[in-house]
């Protein structure tokens, strides 16, 4: 029996380790110590206790693996039946290598065997009793009690008992891999070969685990444990599977790999995640070194991998253990638990001991009832979905593009929120229909569970936090977004509740953060909402203000402002060309058009009809309030912010809703997230506060109150739930498109489709989207929006309408609607508006006998809808070779567009994302691209004559008139260069600001 | 900054067991009766804001583009006859016009010109078809518009103000077809989307509705006309043939041209059943017939007032008239010569009437009524370039005094005229002024200062047979 001792630097445990050897009561035990090359007083203490022969000292640190290979070839390991490999920092009980020796000898083929590892300081805690992984290579301890010598995948090397037998079968450990998990690699081999690796729980080992503890002189912190875990599952997985077995285990691997990659990405882990790249690029680099050994690990090998895997963890192991744990906890183990508890008791005591959990299941349930109509439609439409594109690539493409593919054109910059969605996309297989759905569907459960997060930051208690949780994800307003498929809003509505703790943070006293790291921080989740959703920039307006009317030190007041001041140049700054869209465009992109004046329906948060419309809505407030009279001193000041942010947001979404605000302040669905999430943590501190009341006084007002929320809280989170289940959602499949859109059939070419509909109202019908913008025009006065003829597009996602061509229109449709003209056709023919659509209820009386008065819109017979065509309006690309067009678009003030006569166009062929070919052409005709003017467009004949600047046509438009072209020209756009260096500065912004607020890395 | 209490009730340290709790009672109370209050202030100024302020009523637009428009003219016309439109500005700003001539199923010419302010144009317009059509858009003010065909007789001019719009129904009530009456139905489309209507033609005793004309697709941008003696024929207690043109899809424009021994004339479409409509007839020498038409579902008791210079007197005679549903008829007028006629439904049921009215020579016209007077009027000329006597019809059909100022416009600009500087209309009254200009067209624009009024014109061209006339155009606010 030989114990093999590896020391590095290890003389604060190395006393112990050689007690605990010297009272071992196995008769023959020889100790050989090898000196990793310690710079402590270890060697000296070594050669004191064992003598010089009995120390091995290397000039290097051998590691461990090494330095057992090196003591492998010294005479008394040859002879010794047994090797016991033992670190520094273990301690074995005086009976331990008996114990180890007995369960080696009684079962046959023993090969290694393991002890039961304690904690060093608390010894009453276990480490380990055997190992185990997951088919990738993932430890895993089972840590079951009750258990007697078991046979497992592998031990630790803290304390190994090896048969000799084994290293001339296996050879020696490998000693790349290390120091973490190269225990594993060893044991496996060793199963491979037909070894049986045990642990006897008889055996008892106290370890230290110094160097994972990052108390080892001359090793690293635990930062790159995750590279050496990595690195040896890998390296073992190689090595080990058989080629079967490797075929599928290594593709679902990596793939699971890229997802943890990507998980930890996001989470801002970036040197987790470069610790799983360095291991994938280690392995790939030493790729020969392990081919090598696995060809001599499987020259031994006696048993397959089935055998292996019934010692493997099994997947799922998480959540049987929680089945299990809920089975117990439902049903008793003893016979007197069942007779003191009902079942419904049971149920009770379940969500109270398990709220997160039980909170996941009824959402599932909930979720599944009320989507299942929508889990087997695709696409979804609906009337705020946006069409999302068949694959990814076009959002990457617009987001890098220098023009915009949508609305009226320009070179308004895609919001970042693109970028984004086309990861998002990717990553559900490269389907963005797939992502609308997954959004969709899940961002209600997303925003329970940040709201969640949120309370619990603020009551340290779960079923309060659950609660609260709760009522914001099944707010009306929530269930609203859903059902009008708006998936921006809802990405902003998930997000508020971060949102909040996070602006919260400078008004506090608590606030110790780093003043850079969380303005950078608090920057990026603006950037990131309001990319999606630039109302978020109100909602923040809004909490702030809620903090600083609460009372608190003029120092914190002071700090929190100029904090939130820089986080929103920082959030500016990093969607700089959105930013300066928004600021050029007068701010149009912070409007939302949703919502009634009804003070009613916003009370309960509550910002259209469907689900979320009902009654029980007023659950919320109600519950608020009831909370309110019981919020205690401490969580004053957490619930007057909450109470104040629900208040100002209830009054300005109605102030916003009546249009008493100026536009860039009117959104009723950014007042309304606020106000939603004020009440929800009012309901979750107020009931904090309340159940420790409830639990130390006696039967009082404070219970009543309590029964009284919780009666409030059941019958309006049931209400809200049945409301959902019903699934009368407004979105759903192709049937949402009323069927006479079918009447909207252009000849050959790009046209666009303008959209009507009264103030005050909402979406339009699918596929339209949502408004843009509205025209006063006293009775007559509309929202519109101008779409493809496919609809909104999902590329314009957080992008505003905002320009010169949508200030032209709106002009035009003021005419139109309050003007003397009655040639409405030849005002919207240059916007290529080959159709005016609208549905009857919902155009003004005074609109619609407009509409019907202009010579030249045609009524076009559909039932469902009012549908106008205009025979003048041309492809959004076009030669127009008519003169009056010509003369028309050269003219700079307004006026004399009116008098177009019906033009003879002949579309331009698209040849990629930025140019146009045009055919030839016999007389001095107009070029006509109707997007907003840029003058970096170019029109060039095909013998490669001088290239022709634009014109402003119509006084926003792209226009070009040129003499005949007989062999054809080409319009192309230059000015790509300005969106290419604007993205490589984002990027790097963002990467600064991503690496600015990465989180430290985590070990195990 | 020391903290206090935040909330109400929350001063002190928290309750523990050992509070009194009367003490944590005061404090909940105290708690609840401050939430309530707040919950209270907050519901009651939400009512308040939802009845008592409400939302914000929009903004009214501010447009800047000038006004536009069209007329629709369904002339007809036939070989070797001649047809002008003639344009009136009566604003101050110079009017863009472009005149669109419409033939069979197809576009004959299309022209623009300028009409400066205060002016008046005749253009030349093919009217050697049936189906001749014009449309006639203006831009950058408002203009009228009107018609005039003259056959190859001496006595064949006709005259019809043009239509600003297109309708769902067309009644053309005049359109005989008993001997020696050739009579074109004349729908004209000028929009850009085909069009398909019905064509019904009534007389007293039949109801035609032919299979081919139901529906009728006429293409966009051009115009068709039917010989309604092809498909109706007047028989032996029949002497009215009317026409209802009924919009399926897209939209037209339809009148009626009717050419006798005697002379031609033409019929704008009615649109619009009312209960009352006064016709501004006058200058004309025979006898006036008047056509109506009961489109409704009940009996039509009908009342036909003649109006003069003198007084009025009751043409209908001792009886109402009376009119079935989907009943027409031509009732011959016993009341005032020359005089305009004021038709009054008794019972409130909504008829379409016209007026045939006889010149001197045997030439005829046919002219409708409005329902509703107005204060201003654009009298255009129903003379040819070659010009003639024109004759200003004033109808007063109301019961107080109208005083009206006539401002003349030729094609040189204004025309003086101070005869016509507030004229005089008694209650019930109607006036026929012969309009100086030396016998050359002249447009009249008709102010009342006082009241409101009817307005008709008419002529004899070349001061000879032949007579047309017409409603004039309500100038609107």
């Amino acid at each position: 029996m030989l114990v093999v001792l590896v020391v590095k630097d290890g003389e604060q445990w190395l006393r112990h380790c050689l007690v605990g050897l010297s009272a071992q009561s196995h008769p023959r035990v020889g100790v050989l110590a090898i000196d990793n090359g310690s710079t402590d007083g270890s060697r000296q203490l070594l050669e004191s206790a064992l003598g010089p022969d009995r120390v091995i000292g290397p000039d290097h640190n051998l590691g461990f693996a090494g330095a057992v290979a090196q003591a492998l070839q010294s005479d008394a390991a040859k002879q010794a039946d047994y090797a016991l490999l033992l670190h520094d920092d273990t301690v074995l009980d005086p009976g331990a290598i008996a114990a180890l020796v007995e369960a080696a000898e009684r079962v046959d083929g023993v090969g290694v065997v393991g002890p039961k590892v304690v904690d060093w300081d608390e010894p009453r805690r276990l480490r380990e009793i055997g190992r185990s992984i997951d088919r990738f290579g993932f430890p895993y301890s089972p840590l079951e009690e009750g258990e007697s010598m078991r046979e497992v995948l592998y031990v630790s090397w803290c304390a190994m008992l090896v048969a000799t037998g084994v290293w001339s079968r296996i050879g020696p450990p490998d000693e790349r891999l290390g120091p973490v998990q190269d225990d594993l690699d060893f044991c496996w081999r060793a199963r491979l070969s037909g070894f049986r690796v045990l642990m006897t729980p008889k055996a008892l080992a106290r370890h230290k685990e110094a160097s994972l503890r990052g108390e080892r002189v001359g090793t690293s912190s635990s930062d790159r444990w995750r590279y050496y875990r990595e690195r040896a599952a890998l390296a073992s997985m190689l090595k080990n599977y058989g080629l079967l077995s490797l075929l599928w285990v290594l593709p679902l691997y990596l793939l699971q790999g890229l997802v943890r990659i990507g998980l930890l990405g996001i989470a801002r882990r970036f040197q987790d995640a470069y610790q799983v790249v360095a291991a994938w690029g280690w392995n790939l680099a030493h790729l020969p070194g392990t081919v090598r050994r696995r060809v001599r690990a499987q020259a031994v090998r006696r048993v397959p991998d089935r055998s292996m895997r019934r010692s493997m963890a099994p997947a799922g192991i998480r959540l049987r253990r929680w089945g299990q744990s809920a089975v117990e906890a439902v049903l008793p183990r003893h016979e007197e638990e069942a007779e003191q508890l009902s079942s419904w008791g049971r149920a009770l005591r379940l969500a109270r001991d398990h709220p997160v959990a039980t909170a996941w299941s009824l959402a599932v349930v909930v979720g599944a009832i009320a989507y299942h109509a929508l889990f087997r439609t695709s696409p979804l439409i609906g009337p705020g979905l946006p069409a999302f594109p068949p694959t990814a690539t076009p959002f990457f493409r617009e987001l890098v593009s220098g023009l915009r593919h949508t609305g009226l054109g320009g070179t308004q910059a895609a919001s970042p929120a693109l970028g984004l969605l086309g990861l998002g996309s990717v990553l559900t297989l490269g389907s963005p229909p797939l992502l609308a759905k997954v959004m969709l569907l899940g961002l209600p459960a997303v925003a329970g569970a940040t709201c969640y997060r949120a309370v619990r930051s603020m009551v340290q208690e779960m079923l309060p936090a659950v609660v609260a949780g709760a009522c914001y994800g099944l707010s009306s307003l929530v269930l609203w977004g859903v059902s009008e498929g708006r998936i921006p809003a809802l990405v902003f509505v998930a997000g508020t509740p971060w949102l909040a703790t996070k602006l919260f943070l400078p008004f506090d006293a608590e606030f110790r953060v780093p003043a850079a790291r969380w303005v950078v921080g608090a920057g990026l989740g603006l950037a990131v909402l309001g990319s999606f959703y630039p109302g978020a920039l109100l909602a923040s307006a809004v909490l702030v203000a809620a903090a600083l009317l609460t009372p608190l030190p003029d120092v914190r007041r002071a700090r929190g402002m100029i904090l939130f001041g820089a986080a929103l140049a920082s959030g500016a700054l990093l969607v700089f060309p959105l930013a300066l869209d928004i600021v050029h465009g007068g701010g149009r992109a912070l409007t939302d058009m949703a919502g009634r004046p009804d003070f009613g329906s916003l009370a309960r948060v509550s910002l259209g009809t469907g689900p979320g419309s009902w009654p029980t809505g007023f659950f919320l407030p109600v519950a608020a309030a009831l909370a309110l009279v019981f919020v205690s001193r401490r969580s004053a000041r957490t619930a007057i912010r909450a109470g104040l942010a629900a208040i100002l947001g209830v009054y300005l979404a109605w102030f916003a809703a009546a249009g008493y605000l100026p536009p860039p302040l009117s959104n009723p669905v950014a007042y309304l997230t606020v106000a939603a999430l004020g009440f929800s943590v009012l309901v979750g501190v107020g009931m904090a506060d309340l159940s420790r009341q409830v639990s130390r006084m006696s039967f009082g007002h404070r219970q009543v109150g309590m029964a009284a929320l919780a009666v409030v809280l059941a019958v309006g989170l049931a209400g809200q739930a049945l409301q959902a289940m019903r699934g009368a959602w407004a979105v759903g499949g192709p049937d949402r498109i009323p069927a006479a859109y079918a009447a909207v059939q252009a000849p050959p070419g790009r046209y666009r489709v303008l959209w009507l509909g009264r103030t005050g109202g909402d979406a339009f019908p699918p596929p339209a989207g949502l408004p843009e913008g509205q025209v006063a025009a006293g009775a007559a006065s509309v929202r519109y929006a101008v779409r493809p003829m496919g609809g909104a597009s999902a590329l314009d996602t957080g992008r505003p309408a905002a320009g010169r061509g949508y200030a032209a229109l709106e002009d035009a449709l003021e005419d139109i609607l309050s003007g003397p003209t009655r040639h409405g056709g030849a005002l919207l023919a240059p916007f290529s508006i080959r159709f005016v659509v609208a549905r009857p209820a919902d155009l003004p009386v005074g609109a619609a006998r407009r509409l019907s008065r202009q010579l030249d819109l045609d009524p076009v017979p559909a039932e469902g809808l009012t549908i106008f065509e205009n025979a003048k309006a041309p492809p959004v690309a076009s030669v127009v070779p008519d003169a009056d067009w010509r003369l028309a678009a050269s003219r700079r003030g307004p006026g004399g567009t009116e008098g177009l006569t019906q033009p003879h166009p002949t579309p331009l062929l698209p040849s990629g994302q930025a140019s146009f070919a045009g055919p030839p052409t016999t007389v001095r005709s107009l070029s006509l691209l109707s997007e907003q003017y840029d003058g970096h467009w170019r029109m060039q004949g095909k013998d490669g004559q001088t290239m022709l600047p634009p014109t402003r046509a119509f006084g926003w438009a792209v226009g070009f008139v040129s003499q005949a072209q007989a062999t054809g020209f080409a319009i192309r756009f230059h000015g790509q260069t300005v969106r290419t260096v604007e993205m490589w500065l984002l990027a790097f912004l963002w990467a600064a600001a991503l690496w600015a607020t990465r989180r430290p890395t985590r070990s195990g | 900054m020391a903290e206090g209490p935040l909330l109400p009730g929350s001063g002190g340290p928290e309750p523990s067991a050992a509070t009194p709790g009367s003490a944590r009672t005061a404090r909940v109370r105290r708690r609840l009766i401050a939430v309530a209050i707040l919950v209270t202030a907050v519901g009651a100024s939400g009512a308040a804001l939802d009845h008592l302020v409400g939302p914000r009523a929009a903004a009214g637009g501010t447009p800047e583009a000038a006004a536009t428009g069209a007329w629709f003219c369904p002339h007809g016309g036939s070989p070797g006859w001649s047809g002008w439109i003639v344009v009136t500005n009566p604003g101050s700003a110079q009017v863009k016009v472009r005149l669109t001539q419409l033939t069979d199923r197809r576009v004959r010419a299309v022209s623009e010109f300028a009409v400066p302010p205060l002016r008046q144009v005749y253009r030349e317009v093919s009217a050697s078809d049936p189906a001749d059509a014009t449309a006639v858009e203006y831009f950058g003010g408002w203009v009228g518009v009107g018609a005039i065909i003259r056959s190859s007789s001496p006595t064949g001019t006709a005259a019809e103000r043009c239509e600003p719009a297109a309708r769902r129904t067309w009644y053309v009530l005049d359109e005989p077809t008993g001997p020696g009456d050739t009579t074109f139905l004349v729908v004209m489309n000028p929009f850009a989307q085909d069009a398909s209507f019905d064509v019904v033609v009534r007389t007293e005793l039949r109801t035609i509705a032919p299979g081919a004309l139901r529906p009728y697709v006429l293409p966009a941008h051009s115009s068709v006309a039917f010989r309604l003696n092809d498909i109706a024929l007047e028989g032996p207690g029949e002497s009215t043939v009317t026409v209802e043109v009924d919009q399926r899809i897209g939209r037209v424009v339809a009148g009626g041209l009717v050419q006798t021994p005697d002379g031609i004339r033409a019929e704008a479409g009615s649109d619009t059943p009312s209960k009352s409509s006064a016709i501004p007839a006058g200058g004309y020498a025979g006898a006036a017939q008047l056509i109506l038409y009961n489109p409704g579902q009940d009996r039509a008791e009908v009342t036909v007032v003649s109006s003069g210079r003198t007084g009025q007197k009751l043409a209908s005679g001792p009886n109402q008239i009376s009119l079935a549903p989907g009943e027409v008829k031509t009732v011959p007028m016993e009341g005032l010569p020359g005089a305009a006629v004021l038709v009054q439904s008794d019972n409130g049921q909504s008829i379409i009437s016209a007026l045939r009215l006889t010149g001197a020579g045997g030439d005829e016209a046919t002219v409708s009524g409005v329902a509703v007077p107005s204060r201003a009027w654009l009298a255009l000329p129903a003379l040819s370039p070659s010009g003639g006597r024109s004759i200003l019809v004033l109808q007063n059909p109301g019961r107080t005094s109208d005083r009206i100022d006539v401002q003349l416009i030729g094609a040189n600009g204004t025309v003086p005229a101070p005869r016509l500087r507030a004229v005089l209309i008694p209650p019930g009254r109607t006036i026929s002024l012969v309009l100086p200009g030396g016998g050359k067209p002249v447009s009249a624009l008709v102010r009342a200062t006082r009241g409101t009024v009817v307005v008709g014109t008419a002529a004899n061209p070349g001061g000879g047979a032949a007579y047309a006339a017409s409603l004039g155009v309500q100038i609107r606010a």
